[in-house]
């Protein structure tokens, strides 16, 4: 059934991220070429192509390309802001909206369309981020990916190949963790006669304040096992991370767990369509 | 099993507010009920809650034996008064989408009413006009062979021509394993074809008879009486 | 086609029986024929399946109709049956026009004048 949920889940969304993705990707290859291939014109004198020395040309193709790697950033932000609003929007009008009507009269249980909608959305921030770095390396020419390569290697060195693996796992954890709050915080709001979005957007501010303390308190505690005293630094920092980092993790899936169970519960329980 | 819907004292609270008072009721299979009374008067709330769309307060309901679920979302129908649909899938699609989730649907049924209604299967559910995505969901609903159809206002927006042909539908389609369940302000559009009727009123049960028994005791059709218990 | 008269302050399945009778009396099912399923019955009547096949049930037991148990529901072959259920509806349609005539203030002698000269007139046209 999950499977079958993600499917149409899949087919709704695709229709509005596939072509931003494909616009992106197209905008990083013009951007390429107006930033860094010098632009050719057939000069009937020499036969031959040469750079134009025109001023009017080249302010031209300032403007070009100054338009072209604005539209460009963009894109870029956009994808990420398109993702979010994909996320928020499927949660709130296909399950709380009248096609709630619809999805909850489905013999499929109320976690299983939370579960379906976060795996989805979760996908799609994958997707938006492989793309984004796609565009970037479509953006800059091959010569010059061995400057990011350096930067690469430098992050290996401080953190460890484990510390980057761990970094990304705890990225991906929270992107779990703060799509459940977005859930929590839609259903919160649902439970409101009135103002549902005004009062789904304080709870979201609440719930981001509870986590953070909680957080806190944790690391407080941890890093002092961790670390021992504040003051000591002088330290091998990829084994004292992997501990920090596990703890992280843990304390982030547990928390995603428990928004899990309460917006389970808020739409199994506490379901009011309009 | 003798009763498909099953209700004893059920009771629904919105806050201070009383939906549904006591409410306990016991409907057979093989029936065409009509679930009346006017706005307010909890027909929404009951249909809900055999939906697992709303939880009761207290009291119990069983449809089919089983307490509102998964196992009873497998034999339900609904039409719901309002639009479900969303907007980007076409006929075709939507179509598949119920096969897909429900076992008992029919899909050569299905097809054989959008071409009565003459409705292309291959048309976004965006373009099509309120009129036929109402048409549509009833299709939707009907191509099911569930065991229990809870009909919210069936009839309300479509035009008199399509009105008969629903109801034509819901007379084809009855089965005597299977009951329908109509709630509707156009009494006298329907009254023929239902067998028992309940009127509601203010969260509460207050009548339950036949149709001929109605019009035996009374004299009057139940549109009539309608009017008269439910007097402004 | 006659369409099914069906009026809302009455039983919906005593006139069903009505009706019936009077289809069966006025050769729209002829005698020994197959009447149609109750399903279709009922879907022709707009009606709902349950009342329709209580009224069928009900003239079975009167002997107007009799169920055949693989083929199906049959209209009589009792001529002298269906002639009294004939006259029995003559006999209520002429009580109801008397009642409606004497309420427009016709005396028993007025009427059949009345009658008598319609008749005949109907003849000479």
């Amino acid at each position: 059934m999950l499977a079958r949920l993600m499917k149409y889940e899949i087919k709704a969304t695709a229709r509005w991220l596939l072509p931003l993705y494909g616009t992106i990707l197209i905008f990083a290859l013009i951007n390429r070429f107006t930033l860094f291939s010098p632009v050719m014109v057939f000069n009937s004198t020499y036969t031959e192509y040469s750079i134009p020395n025109q001023p009017v040309f080249s302010i031209v193709k300032g403007i070009a390309s100054a338009l072209f790697m604005l539209i460009y950033v963009l894109l870029f932000v956009g994808v990420f802001v398109a993702t979010l609003i994909i996320t928020i929007q499927r949660y709130y009008k296909n399950l709380l909206g009248d096609e709630g009507y619809l999805m909850f009269t489905l013999p499929v249980k109320s976690w299983q369309h939370i579960l379906n909608k976060l795996l989805v959305s979760l996908l799609w921030y994958l997707l938006s981020s492989v793309t984004a770095i796609c565009s970037i390396l479509i953006l800059i020419p091959n010569k010059d990916w061995s400057q990011l390569s350096y930067v690469f290697r430098q992050l290996k060195m401080i953190y460890g190949t484990s510390g980057i693996i761990m970094l990304i796992l705890l990225v991906i954890l929270n992107l779990v963790l703060n799509i459940l709050m977005i859930y929590s915080a839609i259903s919160l709001g649902h439970l409101f006669n009135k103002h549902k979005l005004l009062i789904s957007f304080g709870m979201y501010l609440g719930i981001e304040a509870v986590n953070q303390f909680i957080i806190l308190f944790v690391m407080l505690i941890t890093t002092k096992i961790a670390f021992g005293s504040l003051n000591d630094i002088s330290f091998n920092y990829a084994g004292r991370f992997g501990t920090l980092f596990g703890i992280l993790s843990v304390l982030t899936v547990l928390l995603s767990a428990g928004y899990f169970v309460l917006t389970s519960y808020l739409v199994n329980r506490k379901l009011n369509l309009e | 099993m003798h009763n498909i819907l099953e209700c004893e004292n059920l009771s629904k609270y919105f806050g201070p507010v009383k939906a549904l008072d006591s409410v306990t009721l016991s409907i057979p299979k093989g029936r065409i009920v009509g679930l009346l009374g006017p706005n307010g008067s909890g027909k929404t709330t009951l249909i809900k809650i055999c939906n697992n769309l709303l939880t009761p307060t207290s009291g119990k309901i069983r449809i089919g034996g089983f307490e509102p679920g998964i196992e009873t979302k497998k034999i339900v129908s609904y039409l719901p008064e309002k639009n479900y649909l969303n907007n980007w899938m076409k006929v075709s699609e939507i179509l598949n989408f119920f096969r897909d989730f429900y076992d008992d649907f029919n899909m050569d049924k299905a097809y054989d009413m959008l071409g009565k209604l003459k409705i292309d299967a291959n048309t976004r559910l965006k373009t099509l006009s309120k009129g036929t995505k109402e048409k549509v969901q009833l299709i939707l609903v009907m191509s099911r062979e569930a065991q229990l159809y809870l009909l919210d206002e069936p009839i309300g927006g479509v035009d008199p021509a399509a009105r008969d042909y629903i109801l034509e539908t819901i007379i084809k389609n009855y089965s005597e394993n299977a009951t329908i369940i109509i709630s509707t302000h156009l009494i006298s559009d329907i009254e023929k074809i239902l067998d028992d009727i309940v009127f509601l009123k203010d969260g509460q049960v207050i009548l339950t008879k036949t149709v001929d028994e109605v019009r035996d005791e009374y004299g009057k059709s139940i549109d009539a009486l309608f009017r008269e218990v439910f007097r402004c | 086609m006659m369409p099914w008269d069906l009026k809302p302050d009455r039983p919906i399945y005593t006139q069903l029986i009505e009706q019936l009778e009077l289809k069966i009396c006025s050769g729209v099912y002829p005698l020994g024929s197959k009447l149609p399923s109750v399903r279709d019955l009922a879907q022709e009547a707009s009606v709902n399946p349950n009342t329709m096949q209580r009224a069928l049930a009900k003239l079975e037991e009167t002997g107007l109709i009799y169920t055949h148990r693989t083929s199906g529901r049959f209209v009589t072959e009792d001529v002298k049956m269906v002639q009294k259920v004939k006259e029995k509806l003559a006999y209520e349609l002429i009580q109801e026009f008397l009642q409606n005539m004497k309420r427009l203030g016709f005396d028993e002698k007025e009427i059949a004048l009345i009658i008598t000269k319609m008749a005949g007139g109907a003849d000479n046209a």
